[in-house]
């Protein structure tokens, strides 16, 4: 995957809105992370830090914009740009002392190149993630839900360290394709959790020729996968913990 | 409410897209390898497969093979990666209705399983 430089939190349940931010935003080298409640965004923002810009919908349930903003700025002093996506037609929406700019519904293109335009004139790029992994995708999928979250991180760990075994064993028998198909059965466990490292060399042994001169890259992935074990372990020690 | 068979042996992969699908609202069976998925499809009914194509034992085009063959009116939705495209022209020429590449983007996933089984 390749590492956006800027993020937007678009918190929604407009469908055609997401699919459209997509299409406009993902080759300007923007990520889009959608939630359909605000919790997903707080979550978000706990986990991964700050986005350049949070667009929230004004009415949505069960955390309304309003309410989202409040939790952001009281509980997590979040500092970063927030519009709001509203249909209303008021240009500026208040909430307590604060104005926010509102995108309309049905937006259009000059909307989105105005939306390019908050987040260029910030300064400072978000800094790109220096762990050799991230659950920006888990978040999104779970809208923040952090058993699952905890779930897929101790899948990750047992189920690809039980494999980069198996194919360290396939690979000393010379069972290349056997290889092949093991590295391809766990490069989308390396994707989930963003390693391009673990993917690419996944990627290399399920569609290349495998052979004894790929001991290096296995020893590559064997590796990677312990960077991103010993990095899980630090930040989620209690489910490393053995019984 | 409706019923999908995931056929996945990736178990991050099958969890995410059980807490996904359950969320949607679907009832989710999973078989991990293809002879479980084989007799899953014996004993019980499904609305809709979601089928990896490589996988231990039956491979991904031996059950839909199996499933057009026996189940015809299950639509399937093939998962691949996304550099198994001559493998996903072959699954579209057997029939398959969809595919979804690895990782699966959430919205992605909710929009074609829904448009896949509005069809039936």
């Amino acid at each position: 995957m390749k590492k956006a430089l800027r993020t937007i939190i678009f918190v929604t349940t407009d469908a055609d809105a997401v699919a459209a931010f997509n299409a406009y935003f993902n080759p300007n080298e923007v990520q889009i992370s959608h939630f359909t409640s605000g919790m997903g965004a707080i979550q978000y923002v706990k986990q991964i830090g700050e986005a350049d810009l949070l667009i929230l919908e004004e009415h949505i349930k069960p955390l309304g914009a309003v309410q989202t903003i409040h939790y952001l700025k009281d509980n997590m002093n979040y500092s970063g740009g927030i519009l709001f996506f509203s249909d209303s037609d008021k240009n500026e929406i208040y909430t307590d002392n604060e104005a926010f700019e509102v995108l309309k519904k049905g937006f259009e293109k000059s909307d989105l190149d105005r939306v390019l335009g908050l987040l260029s004139n910030k300064k400072k790029p978000v800094e790109l993630n220096s762990k050799p992994y991230s659950l920006s995708y888990l978040i999104n999928l779970s809208e923040g839900d952090d058993i699952f979250i905890k779930e897929s991180i101790k899948i990750f760990n047992e189920s690809v360290g039980k494999r980069i075994l198996e194919i360290e064993e396939l690979f000393e028998k010379e069972h290349y394709k056997e290889v092949s198909n093991l590295a391809h059965n766990i490069k989308p466990s390396f994707e989930m959790l963003e390693n391009n490292l673990g993917s690419k060399i996944c990627d290399e042994l399920a569609h290349s020729q495998v052979d004894s001169s790929k001991l290096e890259q296995i020893k590559l992935l064997r590796d990677e996968y312990m960077n991103v074990q010993e990095c899980l372990k630090q930040d989620f020690p209690e489910l490393f913990k053995r019984v | 409410m409706q019923r999908i068979l995931i056929i996945e042996d990736n178990p991050m992969v099958v969890r995410s897209l059980e807490f996904k699908l359950k969320k949607d609202g679907y009832d989710i069976v999973v078989a991990e390898e293809g002879r479980q998925a084989m007799k899953l499809l014996h004993e019980e009914i499904f609305d809709l497969i979601l089928t990896d194509l490589m996988l231990p034992f039956v491979t991904g085009t031996q059950i839909i093979e199996h499933i057009k063959k026996n189940y015809p009116k299950i639509p399937v939705i093939v998962l691949s990666t996304s550099t198994q495209e001559d493998i996903i022209t072959d699954a579209f020429k057997m029939g398959v209705d969809d595919f979804i590449t690895k990782p699966f983007s959430p919205s992605e996933l909710s929009l074609r399983v829904k448009r896949t089984l509005s069809k039936l």
